[in-house]
């Protein structure tokens, strides 16, 4: 059976275990995993959900810690990590400084699909959702940007659904070449004669 | 439940070893069940993959008893030098070299993982080099395309009556003019003009229309529209002319006038203008966009927020990453050009490509790569670090 683990991360209160309650239901499962630090290890508590899709395999949706941020940076992998879904509180005043905060944390898996989503937007609060979208374009990112309700399943459903097809597409386009340059190719085949 | 992959392994030393275990025990393999070192290689047999290192001389006569086997099987050689494999299993091997990085072995048993994987299923060529190398994943390229449309699930779709017309080539001119269409002529492209004469106001206006009005607010991106959804999606498809010049009224005395014999409801300006470009189009796109230059979106649509077009998502993904004409988006998707040229002509209605007359895309698409990149987090640090973050 195939698996595809994918991160979702973010503020706390902008709707991570409601996203992954909306598609896995409320079978929810804390997991805990020790990040080395010198000599000592910090652990990580993830709340994890998982989505049988038929003839898919399955999707893990684990849920990052709020509090452990500043930690993100080493915790996310390419190698671990399929995607990050990125939620935004859209009622936070400082909505952009945690995007930047987060973009920042994960900079160091930047070959990693990223889809965002921003929850807790009301009607008229959308001028967030262009600042954000502004900002995005400044960054010069390109990744689906979608105003979801992290309680509904076709919110989150349409959002995941964008960060498949740009796993998709980043496939078909060599990204990983790119990630792993330096040894893909030699150790795959170079080596063999 | 999922059968945990089993793994054996053969040979190798103890920094390996465990490394090993520590990424057996991280979430991304938790599916993965290791074997330890055995002495037989009938133990080998019930694994579903091997390790060998074969630096080691015990698991070196191991791998060389195995190689000389019959059994297909995917399998990491961790060795120092060239390898030797016999054809049955050069599609199946990942070869490491010592000294072993630890990133590198992740990556080997990813590549071990996807190729049990296919094992599995129909080990040929073409589905091994369409496998997923981006990520930890081990799925298919066809794999992500079935989940992304299980997850699309029953979205309402919208029922297009599209204009009869044939595929068409970038290079006939006539077959080009024949599928496209003048905004200007249809409620979208009044709705847009509007927007720029009375955008910069802080007051709503108000479109009356046959059957009904629109009320714009765009300091908020608002409208309320007062008029039957069947009325209001024909006349998003009818040119100007079936009715008379839609006047606009300032302030909103005239929906209070309107009564309550209408319904009344209330969307995103984005999402009403999307709805009426897709009607309008019939599968042509807007004469003013030149449909043969290559382009890339701004930024992707709102989908969760906008009708379900169909092949949106599939199209945004490939037009946001790539600099690409709307004939390679439907020949690369292996969809009909109406498609693409709807959604063109949407996406041009919510201002998603860039002005201009596409030179620049075109200088752009010069270079490919630079359209590749999906997420550039050297960009974005960089821009951090201006911005002295």
């Amino acid at each position: 059976m195939n698996e595809l683990p994918v991160l979702i991360v973010g503020p706390a209160g902008s709707g991570k275990s409601a996203a992954i309650r909306a598609l896995c239901g409320d079978r929810l499962v804390r997991r805990q995993v020790v990040l080395a630090d010198g000599d000592n290890g910090v652990a990580i508590g993830l709340e994890t959900g998982e989505l049988e899709i038929p003839a898919a395999g399955s999707l893990s949706l684990l849920a990052y810690p709020a509090d452990k941020s500043r930690l993100l940076g080493r915790f996310i992998a390419p190698e671990m990590h399929a995607g990050v879904v990125l939620l935004i509180d859209g009622r936070d005043e400082a909505a952009i400084e945690e995007l930047r905060h987060y973009l920042q944390q994960i900079s160091s898996a930047e070959s990693l699909p990223l889809a965002i989503g921003v929850t807790h937007l009301d009607l008229g609060l959308r001028k967030n959702l262009d600042a954000l979208a502004l900002q995005m374009t400044d960054f010069g990112l390109h990744c689906p940007l979608f105003r979801i309700d992290a309680r509904q399943r076709g919110d989150v459903g349409v959002l995941l659904e964008a960060l498949l097809l740009s796993m998709y597409v980043a496939e078909a386009d060599g990204a990983s070449v790119d990630r792993l340059t330096g040894f893909t190719e030699p150790l795959s085949s170079g080596f063999c004669s | 439940m999922r059968k945990p992959v089993s793994i054996a392994y053969f040979g190798v030393d103890d920094p390996v070893r465990q490394l090993l275990h520590r990424l057996s025990e991280s979430v991304a393999f938790s599916s993965l069940s290791l074997l330890e070192e055995v002495s037989d290689i009938g133990f080998a047999h019930e694994a579903d993959c091997l390790i060998f290192d074969i630096t080691d001389p015990l698991a070196n006569r191991k791998w060389r008893l195995f190689r000389a086997g019959k059994r297909i099987s995917a399998v990491i050689i961790i060795a120092q030098g060239a390898v030797s494999l016999p054809p049955r299993l050069q599609a199946r091997a990942v070869v490491l070299q010592k000294p072993l990085h630890p990133t590198a072995l992740a990556w080997g048993l990813r590549k071990l993982l996807r190729i049990w994987a296919f094992d599995g299923e129909r080990p040929t060529e073409s589905t091994a080099s369409a496998s997923v190398t981006g990520g930890y994943a081990h799925l298919s390229r066809l794999h992500l395309l079935r989940a992304a449309e299980w997850l699309h699930g029953d979205r309402e779709k919208i029922e297009f009556r599209y204009a009869s017309m044939d595929e068409l080539s970038a290079s006939d001119s006539d077959g080009l003019a024949r599928a496209s269409f003048e905004p200007d002529e249809y409620l979208y492209g009044y709705l847009r003009s509007a927007l720029k004469a009375h955008g910069d106001a802080s007051h709503a206006f108000v479109v009356r229309l046959p059957g009904g009005f629109i009320s714009l607010v765009p300091f908020t991106g608002m409208v309320t529209i007062l008029m039957e959804d069947t009325q209001l999606q024909d006349l998003c498809a009818k040119r100007l002319s079936h009715f008379e010049s839609p006047p606009v009224v300032r302030g909103t005395e005239s929906l209070e006038e309107a009564g309550e014999h209408l319904p009344r409801r209330q969307a995103s300006i984005e999402s009403l203008l999307w709805l009426a470009a897709l009607r309008a189009s019939h599968g042509r796109f807007p004469a003013s966009l030149d449909i043969t230059v290559p382009r890339r979106l701004l930024r992707w649509p709102n989908l969760s927020r906008l009708a379900d077009a169909p092949y949106a998502a599939r199209i945004s993904a490939l037009w946001a990453a790539r600099t690409m004409t709307a004939f390679e988006i439907a020949d690369e998707l292996d969809i009909h050009q109406r498609h693409v040229f709807s959604f063109a002509s949407a996406a041009q209605a919510l201002d998603l490509f860039p002005e201009g007359d596409g030179e620049v895309e075109r200088a752009v698409a010069d270079g490919r790569w630079l359209g590749r990149r999906l997420f550039s987090g050297a960009r974005v640090l960089t821009h951090l670090l201006r911005n002295g973050q």
